[in-house]
């Protein structure tokens, strides 16, 4: 063969895997798109039905262009009991998260910082409840609560919801406060603080972020509970309780708006700890 | 104060609580489902339910859906992460974008498909506009058992992958780039790196990921009932109608000791498939 | 005067005894190295004298105070850890301050100290930024400043410059040494660093499986090591141990070692008598001088010979060790004095 063949196999060669590379990168690029505009396009439909006229929600055919019609949302707004549902869901939220937090954090804490006898065990503990399906314990404390009269309540609700964030809270944190370096709190201790001091100091500005995060976290956990929250509550019901209960009875307007009232703080929450999601999970492998 | 009492000052509180509100009503749940109207112990409560002529419908409709979805998810998810590993430009805004799901509740995933999947919905509305239907047809009825299944395994797809694909490229993230040079040194391929190397690291995030989303395969219930109705019964939402509107809080119990008894056999099936010593780990 | 007085200290982690009845006494104003290998003990030490950690057993005087059961807080001791601690939420300003501020001294004060120790670090031009925005070297400044602002009765540091390259470690070991000959005040200084001790240390304790083994001034420590562990920890490299078949005139009794560093040998190509004939193993050029490592029926000598002497691996060199400059040890390794 001579030169000029051999350098024009080479050049066709590499012309080939220039055109191979370039395919690849192509259906990379265009797999990522699809799999983007499979996650976004039907939230998008549910945005387009909720913020469309009721005649438009019940018509056909569709258009895939909202509106911008605020009387499905204001229907919603205005159905009999959706504003109370509303407020049950937040409320129970807000109890959740401040229970979770407040029992998990000091948990966490003590994960983070102690070695001490029976830490394995109540670290099993806490994977444990990860290993079972918790709402259905509501089924159990739907009996208990009316006992002690707790039934119907969004105190008793947020109860079992604690009982679902407890453990996600006690590992987050625990993570976190591992992140902190035991020094830090150390040179506050030599520096004339209390373990107190130290901790409000030192440890809770740098791991504030953090346990905002999981108090979001909770709190999203509370809002999107749909079992417990129907078994537990009749008059009092969440949002979830509520369009479940009503799924039958309830106009198409009354669903759409509904959901889209429920994925908004969804998508607001994952931006907030979107840069915690993956310290959450890495160290649940363990 | 003694510093050894710290600790455990500090974690007395989430065990008093989870205590209550987990250990006893475990133990509650048990009781209840094994006791018997007349306040004894027996089984009345199993017999109830499986002789309800909805059980075996809803186990086997629980256990299909699981074992469809589940398998699913998890090669797009190893897919996803793959592809997230890879991406310089644009992987944070990806990788937003794939997991908003997380935070979405399976009834709120139901309404979403609901508005596309409905009679006057947008599947319809769009294949009308190309001229393959006249007008809205009903897919989801009780004639179409094929089709309320398959919606809501597009329901479930595309609400809870994003659980797996958060662990598995977190997991991913965990295994060291030195391995795969080496591994590429030594000649192997893309193809099999994947299969020597990135999955066999990956087995404990592949168990805890397996474990949990299983769990929440068994757990579905709002999505079914917002697509299915009551066409298609599922383990929890019998556990639900039972508790809620046939107001018998036994064979609730009992159905959800059905439903912990399947958890705890995938749970220990997984651990027990996917074991890696500890030394073995990453 | 004495500033730190450790008596009879114990502390057990589980079965592991990390520290087997320590006693030291401690003057003020000198500059005390804690030296060892790791795992030794001498970590644990000073987190005891800090508070950090509690002892089992014995008691820690600071001063005429018995300071054993004392919180940190209450102890006026200050300390620079290994990795600095630097408060990533605060400015070098407010790090310097904290300590003050914790012990409410008026705002004038606070910002006379840190301005002093600012300057006297190098770092008042730094005062306004985080310690996201600062380099490991400045870090260690801030934390020395940090230290010494709250002018403790006693400065305690933990190996503060092996996180420093080399050349920075060199740098800052020098301005250490001259910053707290000025201030004057107390240091326990831990180091695994047997170089750095000797050049920081007015007095070094050379820590051995949770004892101390030796508590001297650097010269001593180096000439007479008191134990054979301190001869073969210290020097570079260690001193040799000689078994008594080996041994040429007058053996003192009780001994069964003899010790000798490897610059302390006469040294011959030319057999003569009362010399050892060794078989040099490898021979290396250190630029100011040669280090052979050599063999005489399965005993090792190191020895470091002038550049002059012409010798090569194989060759055999007849070495005698210098009557004064040899060493003693019983059989538990104890110098004969």
């Amino acid at each position: 063969m001579s030169q000029f063949e051999q350098d024009a196999l080479l050049e066709k060669e590499m012309l080939a895997a220039n055109k191979r590379k370039k395919a690849w990168r192509w259906l990379f690029i265009s797999g990522t798109a699809f799999m983007v505009s499979w996650i976004v396009f039907p939230i998008y439909l549910l945005v387009v039905s909720a913020l469309s006229s009721a005649e438009v929600v019940n018509g056909w055919p569709k258009a895939f262009v909202p509106e911008f019609d605020m009387e499905t949302m204001a229907f919603f707004m205005n159905y009999y009991g959706v504003l109370d549902a509303l407020k049950n869901s937040l409320i129970a939220a807000v109890f959740t998260m401040v229970i979770s937090i407040g029992l998990g954090t000091p948990a966490g804490y003590a994960l983070a910082r102690f070695e001490f006898r029976g830490k394995n065990t109540f670290r099993l503990l806490i994977l444990l409840t990860r290993a079972f399906p918790m709402p259905l314990l509501a089924l159990p404390l739907a009996v208990i609560f009316i006992n002690i009269g707790l039934d119907d309540t969004l105190f008793g609700l947020s109860l079992v919801h604690a009982a679902l964030a407890l453990p996600f809270a006690v590992l987050i944190t625990s993570s976190l406060f591992m992140g902190i370096p035991v020094e830090l709190e150390e040179a506050a201790w030599v520096l004339g603080c209390n373990r107190w001091q130290a901790f409000v100091k030192v440890v809770m500005p740098l791991a504030l972020p953090g346990l905002t995060a999981s108090a979001v976290f909770a709190f999203v956990i509370s809002w999107n509970e749909v079992f417990a929250a129907a078994v537990l509550t009749i008059n009092n019901q969440t949002l979830t309780a509520f369009l479940v209960q009503s799924l039958s009875s309830s106009p198409a307007e009354v669903k759409f708006a509904g959901g889209l009232i429920l994925i908004v703080p969804a998508i607001l929450f994952l931006f907030v700890v979107r840069k915690y999601l993956f310290s959450m999970w890495g160290i649940a492998n363990r | 104060m003694n510093s050894k009492t710290y600790p455990y000052l500090l974690i007395a509180p989430s065990i008093l609580f989870l205590l209550a509100f987990f250990i006893y009503p475990f133990i509650e749940v048990f009781l209840q489902a094994f006791t018997t109207s007349d306040g004894e112990l027996g089984l009345a409560n199993f017999d109830t339910i499986f002789n309800d002529f909805n059980f075996l419908p809803s186990l086997s409709n629980t256990l299909i859906l699981a074992l469809v979805v589940v398998p699913t998810q998890l090669c797009m998810a190893v897919g996803m992460s793959l592809m997230i590993s890879k991406m310089k430009k644009g992987r944070d805004t990806v990788l937003y974008i794939w997991t908003i799901p997380l935070g979405i509740s399976d009834l709120a995933a139901g309404i979403v498909w609901l508005a596309l999947l409905d009679q006057n919905g947008f599947l319809n509305s769009f294949l009308f506009s190309v001229g393959i239907i006249d007008g809205p047809e009903s897919w989801l009825n009780y004639n179409n058992p094929v089709a309320i299944f398959a919606a809501i395994v597009f329901a479930e797809i595309w609400r809870a992958t994003a659980i797996l694909l958060v662990i598995i490229v977190s997991g991913i993230g965990l295994i060291p780039k030195e391995y795969y040079e080496a591994a590429e040194i030594f000649g192997a391929n893309a193809w099999v790196r994947l299969w020597k190397v990135t999955l066999p690291l990956l087995r404990p995030s592949l168990q805890t990921a397996l474990i949990l989303r299983t769990l929440l395969a068994f757990e579905v219930f709002a999505v079914v009932m917002l697509l299915g109705g009551t066409n298609m019964p599922v383990l929890m939402g019998e556990a639900f109608n039972w508790a809620f509107e046939y107001r018998d809080a036994g064979a609730a119990a009992a159905y959800a000791v059905v439903i912990l008894g399947l958890s705890i056999v995938f749970t220990l099936f997984y651990l027990k498939v996917l074991h890696v010593p500890k030394e073995a780990q990453v | 005067m004495t500033a730190i007085a450790i008596e009879n200290v114990k502390k057990s982690f589980g079965d592991a005894h990390i520290l087997k009845s320590v006693s030291l006494e401690i003057k003020h104003q000198e500059f005390t190295v804690l030296l060892g290998p790791s795992g030794c003990g001498k970590s644990t030490l000073l987190r005891i004298i800090a508070g950090l950690e509690s002892q089992d057993t014995g008691t820690i005087k600071i001063g005429d105070r018995v300071v054993s059961h004392l919180p940190p807080k209450a102890r006026n001791v200050a300390m620079v850890f290994q990795n600095y601690a630097v408060f990533p939420h605060m400015t070098v300003f407010e790090n310097i301050a904290f300590g003050l501020r914790m012990k409410k001294a008026p705002e004038a004060k606070v910002k006379a100290n840190v301005e002093k120790f600012a300057s006297l670090m190098h770092i008042d031009h730094l005062l306004e930024r985080y310690s996201g925005q600062l380099s490991g070297g400045q870090r260690q400044r801030v934390a020395v400043a940090r230290a010494l602002a709250v002018e403790p009765d006693v400065l305690l540091m933990d190996e503060p410059l092996s996180n420093l390259d080399a050349l920075l470690r060199l740098q800052m070991r020098a301005e250490l040494k001259s910053v707290l000959a000025a201030s004057k005040t107390t240091t326990v200084y831990v180091t695994h660093d047997q170089v750095e001790a000797m050049s920081l240390a007015d007095r070094i304790a050379v820590m051995n499986a949770g004892r101390i083994d030796q508590y001297d001034l650097p010269d001593e420590i180096y000439t007479n090591p008191a134990t054979e562990y301190v001869g073969s920890f210290i020097g570079n490299p260690p001193m040799n141990f000689i078994s008594p078949e080996f041994q040429i005139g007058d053996v003192p009794a009780g001994a069964t070692q003899l010790g000798i560093r490897p610059e302390d040998f006469n040294v011959s190509t030319i057999a003569q008598d009362n010399y050892w004939p060794i078989k040099v193993l490898t021979k290396e050029r250190l630029g100011s001088h040669q280090q052979l490592s050599a063999e005489l029926n399965g005993q090792l000598f190191r020895v470091n010979i002038a550049n002059e002497i012409d010798v090569e691996s194989g060759n055999t060199l007849y070495l005698q060790p210098k009557d004064d400059k040899k060493r003693w040890y019983t059989e538990s390794g104890k110098i004969i004095l």
